[in-house]
């Protein structure tokens, strides 16, 4: 691509790193999060294949797939597992978020 | 086509929807926090670069915005690396159908070798990873990234508003159509089911891209040829085409580039034929707090020509390169995306430019 040049451009402008505690942590958490979805996911999964079948085969946990209606339920469930996550992270939580704590 | 998960890559492909979900939540509240310390069109005046710094300062000063800054990280970190990760966890078994996908009527032509542009070289564009990251990059990025992150998370329907975006079209049907960054061949499916009989060629530089829009077209039995070319030289002759099109190439280009581009297509159209190009909102149709959010995520989802592709006027552009009736609009759809760009080269034309 000779002979054409960047314009007055982005590339080079960096992030706004604020190195914020919230920087170091919440990416922790939230690795830790989806280990802990998965795993969730999984204990429905093989609940489910029990229930049906009494007994599960190797691999058919991992080949089980939601149809349509139900990946929008699992969808629901995640965002609110996500979100009960993050009304301990935003200052502001969500109203949900607070309200889905306070009942317990 | 379909490429069914393994149970640990599908829960965390659900996971990371949901994380996006919630940034877009933590976004809303930023952006209230803003208003409600009177940060506004008001306020940001001055020249672009100073407005966005002024926005980016007021921005970090936001109670919330450390924690949705982070939220917002993990995201952009880790989607590329989890979806190529749920893809090896599936590609012994998908691996031999999507080979097979490779040989039918649609054919690729790699022709870029080392060439390909030092723009594109090795940018980690929306922080995916570069278009070839993966051996099966555009299988990840088609069928993981975008129809299942990027589809659940934009509102409204992906796919629909690349077909709603050929109604802007002024003929009934076209016999040669170029399309410009096919990448994973999406906005060739529209292209192909509206133009049924059409000859359908394509280039982008990213040949991983190109692979899953061959196995695309073949899944579908059509005969598009796919050729690894930047659209700012194409290899095509004068006056090879009646329309040329593009969905979501314009905003990853440098501006000299993207006047190139338009240079290009107005070479290989033939005289009367059309341009019909769809992106994201350009910085004239926002105002002044909406550039400056558009400009301060593009900066950290991975987006390096955004501000300097934002600012250009395609309309004027496509006039300097020759258009006519050069026409950048709204789409009419729902959430109205995309942006438009709709220009005829004259019918009096030369086969070259102005
Ligand atoms: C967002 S994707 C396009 C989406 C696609 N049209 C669709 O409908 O899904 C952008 C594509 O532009 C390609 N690209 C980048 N620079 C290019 C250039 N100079 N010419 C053609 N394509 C280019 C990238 O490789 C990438 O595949």
């Amino acid at each position: 691509m000779s002979g054409i040049e960047h314009g007055p451009g982005t590339a080079t402008v960096p992030g706004t790193a604020t190195g914020s505690t919230e920087e170091r942590w919440v990416p922790a958490l939230l690795t830790m999060a989806r280990e802990l979805w998965v795993l969730k996911d999984r204990q429905r999964v093989l609940e489910e294949l029990l229930a049906a079948k009494g007994v599960v085969a190797p691999g058919e946990a991992d080949a089980w797939q939601p149809d349509p209606g139900r990946q929008a339920a699992i969808d629901g469930e995640c965002q609110a597992f996500v979100q009960r996550l993050v009304a301990e992270i935003l200052p502001r939580a969500p109203r949900e978020g607070r309200d889905a704590r306070g009942a317990r | 086509m379909d490429i069914p998960l393994h149970q640990r890559g599908r829960a965390s492909i659900d996971f990371v929807a949901a994380v996006g979900a919630a940034t877009r939540q933590g976004r809303a509240a930023v952006a209230g926090e803003l208003l409600a310390v009177g940060v506004g069109d008001a306020v940001l005046t001055g020249p672009l670069p100073e407005r966005c710094a002024a926005f980016d300062d007021a921005v970090a000063r936001t109670p919330s915005y450390a924690a949705f800054a982070a939220l917002r990280e993990w995201g952009y970190a880790h989607h590329g690396r989890i979806a190529m990760e749920a893809f090896d966890e599936v590609r012994e078994g998908v691996a031999p159908a999507l080979d097979a996908l490779r040989h039918g009527p649609t054919t690729l032509e790699p022709t870029l070798g080392d060439d390909v542009p030092a723009y594109f070289r090795g940018v980690a564009f929306h922080r995916t990873g570069c278009w070839d990251a993966h051996d099966y990059m555009g299988a990840v990025h088609g069928e993981i990234i975008h129809r299942r992150l990027v589809g659940r998370n934009f509102g409204g329907d992906i796919y629909a508003q690349r077909r709603s975006m050929l109604d802007e079209l002024r003929r009934p049907a076209y016999a040669r159509i170029l399309e410009l960054g096919t990448s994973s061949g999406n906005f060739t499916v529209a292209l192909a089911q509206r133009f049924p009989a059409a000859t359908i060629c394509g280039v982008d530089p990213s040949l991983r891209m190109l692979e899953q829009a061959q196995r695309v077209g073949n899944e579908l039995g059509c005969a598009w040829r796919l050729y690894q070319r930047a659209a700012e030289a194409t290899g095509f002759d004068d006056g090879s085409f009646e329309l040329v099109a593009g969905y979501s190439l314009l905003h990853e280009l440098p501006q000299p580039v993207l006047r190139a581009v338009l240079r290009e297509a107005f070479r290989i159209l033939e005289p009367g034929g059309e341009l019909l190009l769809g992106d994201v909102v350009p910085y004239l149709a926002q105002d002044p707090l909406a550039q400056a959010w558009a400009d301060h995520e593009a900066r950290h989802g991975g987006e390096p020509y955004w501000r300097e592709a934002c600012s250009v006027d395609l309309a004027a552009a496509a006039s300097a390169a020759g258009f006519e009736s050069a026409r950048y609009f709204f789409a009419a759809t729902p959430r109205r995306f995309p942006f438009i760009l709709h220009a005829c080269k004259p019918l009096a034309a030369g086969r070259t430019g102005p």
